[in-house]
C-alpha cells in the first residue's frame, strides 16, 4: 500500500510542477539534477523488473515500431545530462536550497527515492504479472514523459546551463524520451511483454512506516524478513522479542480502548507479550560468532517508532480501527520467530555452554534443548491458539490515482499544442 | 566444534545490581497487567545494557526470588550509583547511565 500511495503522491507533485513550472535559482540546479537522476533510475529499475527484454542496439528511434519498450529502456539507460556543475550522485539530501523552486525539486527527489525504495521493497509475489505489467509500463512511460517536460522547463529557465554537456543527450532528455514514452503509453493496452526475470528474495527490504496505516503491512513484512534472514544472533532475537512484546501490549491497549477492559483478546495479547518477553533473558544463554542480518530489526524499529508515537498521543477512532487490523499480523510474527530460532539451532550457528559456568561453548543442533528454544515454542503455541480464534479480515482498500490518471493527456500535451491553426474552408 | 569465550569477573556493585534486576525481570505476578509486564521488561533492558561488555562477564548469581521492580529499584539504583563511582572508563560510566535511563523509562 505504501508504494502505491507514494507513487500517487509523487505523480501529483510532478503534475503540479508541470502546471506551474517552479522558479529555480541556478544555485539549486544540482538539487534538480539529483531529482532527475532519481526519477530516471526508478523508471529503468521498474522497466527492467517488469519488461526485461534484451535491449535493442543503440540505434536511436529506429526500433520504435517493433520494440517500443526496449527502445524506451535503451533511452532511459543513460543518466540525464546535468544542468549544474556538481555530480548529481554527490548531492546531499540535506543540501540547503535558496529558492522556492529548489525546495520543490528537493521534495521531488525525496519522493522519487521513496517510490524507488517502495518498489524495491515489494515481495516478488506482489509484483504485477501477465497483462497487468502493461499498467506498470504505462505508468513509467507517463512519468518518463512528464520528466522530459520538467527538463524542457529547466532548459527554458536556464538556457546557458542547457548549452553545457552533450547536445545529443539534451535532445534525448527533452524530446526523444518524450516521443518514445508517449508511443509506449498509447500502445500499453495491447501486445504481450516477455516474461520477467524472477526477482531475487534478497531484495526483500524493510518497509518504511510513517503512520499507523503502515503498521499492518510492516508487521507482515517483519515476519517475512525474519523467515528470510540469513542469520539472526541471539541478541538480535532478544531485541526483536523486546520490540515485539511492546507492540503486542500497545495493540492490547488499543483493543481495550475500543471494547472495554474485560476483552478476552486484549488479555490474550498481554499474556502473549509476557511469553515473548521471557525470550529476552533466555537469549543471554546463547551466543553466535556470525554476522546478523540487520533487516528484521530495522523493520521492528520502524514499527516501534510509529507505535510509540501513537501511544503518546491520543488516537482517534480511525487510528484505532487501523491498529485493530494489525492484531493478526502481529501475532503471526511469533511463529516466524520460533521457526527462525529452530533454523538457527539446526544450523549449528548458535552456541550454548557445555556446562554451567564453563567458558567452553558447543554448537546447538536439531535435538538441542535450551531455554530460548523452549520459550519460543511455548510463546508460539500460545499465539497459535489465539490466531485460531481470530476471524479472517479483509484487507483495507484505499482509492489511489495512478500516474496515468494524474498525468493525463491534456497535461502531457502542454508543449505540443499549436495555437492559430484553423481548418481549411 | 567447541569454542572458548573469554570472560571477565563482574565488579561487586554491578553484580549486586544485576542480581536485583534479574529478580525484577523474573517477577510475573499478573500477566494481564501491562504495567507489570513493562516493569519486568525495563529491568531486563537495564540488565542487557549492563551485560553488554567485551569480554563478557562471568555468570552472576540469579538465585534471588522474583520481586517487583518497585521493591528492588532503590537498592539497584544505589548499587549502580556505587558502580558509577568505581567505573574505570568512560565507556563503563556511560553503560551504567544507560541502564539507569532504562529504569527511568519504566516510570514514564
Amino acid at each position: 500500500m505504501s508504494y502505491e500511495s507514494d507513487l500517487s503522491r509523487f505523480a501529483s507533485r510532478v503534475a503540479g510542477m508541470i502546471s506551474e513550472p517552479p522558479r529555480l535559482n541556478a544555485a539549486d540546479l544540482p538539487v534538480a539534477d539529483a531529482a532527475r537522476l532519481a526519477i530516471r533510475r526508478w523508471c529503468r529499475q521498474v522497466l527492467a523488473d517488469v519488461a526485461a527484454t534484451d535491449m535493442p542496439p543503440d540505434t536511436g528511434l529506429a526500433n520504435l515500431a517493433t520494440d517500443p519498450v526496449g527502445t524506451l529502456r535503451r533511452l532511459l539507460e543513460v543518466d540525464p545530462e546535468p544542468f549544474g556543475e556538481a555530480d548529481p550522485t554527490d548531492v546531499a539530501f540535506d543540501r540547503t536550497v535558496v529558492s522556492d523552486g529548489g525546495r520543490q525539486w528537493k521534495t521531488l527527489r525525496v519522493e522519487a527515492v521513496l517510490v524507488a525504495h517502495g518498489w524495491a521493497s515489494a515481495t516478488p509475489g506482489t509484483r504485477p504479472d501477465g497483462d497487468a505489467r502493461w499498467s506498470v509500463v504505462a505508468d513509467v512511460a507517463a512519468i518518463a514523459e512528464a520528466a522530459t517536460m520538467l527538463d524542457r522547463d529547466l532548459a527554458h529557465l536556464h538556457p546557458r546551463a542547457a548549452e553545457s554537456g552533450s547536445a545529443q543527450h539534451r535532445i534525448r532528455d527533452s524530446w526523444e524520451i518524450a516521443a518514445v514514452a508517449e508511443h509506449v503509453r498509447h500502445h500499453a493496452a495491447r501486445g504481450a511483454l516477455p516474461p520477467p526475470e524472477p526477482l531475487r528474495s534478497s531484495r526483500l527490504l524493510p518497509l518504511r512506516v510513517q503512520s499507523p496505516e503502515g503498521i499492518t503491512p510492516a508487521l507482515g513484512r517483519l515476519a517475512e524478513l525474519i523467515a528470510d534472514a540469513r542469520h539472526l544472533r541471539p541478541e538480535t532475537v532478544s531485541a526483536l522479542a523486546g520490540a515485539h512484546w511492546r507492540t503486542m501490549l500497545a495493540l492490547a491497549e488499543t483493543i481495550e480502548a475500543r471494547t472495554g477492559p474485560a476483552d478476552s483478546l486484549a488479555k490474550a495479547m498481554r499474556v502473549n507479550a509476557a511469553a515473548l518477553r521471557r525470550m529476552q533473558p533466555a537469549a543471554r544463554e546463547v551466543v553466535s560468532i556470525d554476522h546478523p542480518d540487520p533487516r528484521p530489526l530495522r523493520q521492528a524499529n520502524q514499527i516501534r517508532r510509529v507505535l510509540a508515537d501513537a501511544e503518546q498521543h491520543p488516537t482517534g477512532t480511525r487510528t484505532t480501527v487501523i491498529l485493530l487490523q494489525a492484531v493478526r499480523p502481529a501475532l503471526e510474527v511469533v511463529p516466524a520467530l520460533r521457526a527462525a530460532i529452530e533454523k538457527e539451532a539446526d544450523a549449528g550457528r548458535w552456541y550454548t555452554r557445555t556446562q554451567p559456568g564453563s567458558t567452553t561453548w558447543a554448537p546447538t543442533n536439531s535435538t538441542a534443548d535450551f531455554q530460548l528454544l523452549a520459550t519460543a515454542r511455548r510463546a508460539a503455541e500460545r499465539t497459535q491458539h489465539v490466531l485460531e480464534q481470530l476471524p479472517e479480515q479483509a484487507p483495507a482498500v484505499t482509492a489511489l490515482h495512478s500516474p496515468r490518471a494524474v498525468l493525463n493527456t491534456e497535461l502531457l500535451n502542454r508543449d505540443r499544442q499549436r495555437a492559430g491553426i484553423t481548418r481549411s474552408p | 566444534m567447541t569454542i572458548e569465550i573469554p570472560e571477565q569477573p563482574m565488579p561487586p556493585a554491578i553484580s549486586r545490581a544485576c542480581g536485583l534486576l534479574s529478580a525484577a525481570e523474573r517477577h510475573e505476578s499478573d500477566l494481564t497487567d501491562s504495567a507489570a509486564v513493562r516493569a519486568a521488561g525495563a529491568a531486563g533492558d537495564a540488565l542487557d545494557t549492563l551485560l553488554d561488555v567485551t569480554p563478557r562477564y562471568a555468570p552472576f548469581d540469579q538465585g534471588a526470588p522474583p520481586r517487583p521492580l518497585a521493591a528492588v529499584e532503590p537498592d539497584a539504583r544505589a548499587a549502580l550509583a556505587q558502580a558509577a563511582t568505581e567505573a574505570t572508563s568512560a565507556e563503563a560510566a556511560l553503560r551504567i547511565a544507560r541502564a539507569l535511563r532504562a529504569l527511568d523509562e519504566a516510570r514514564s
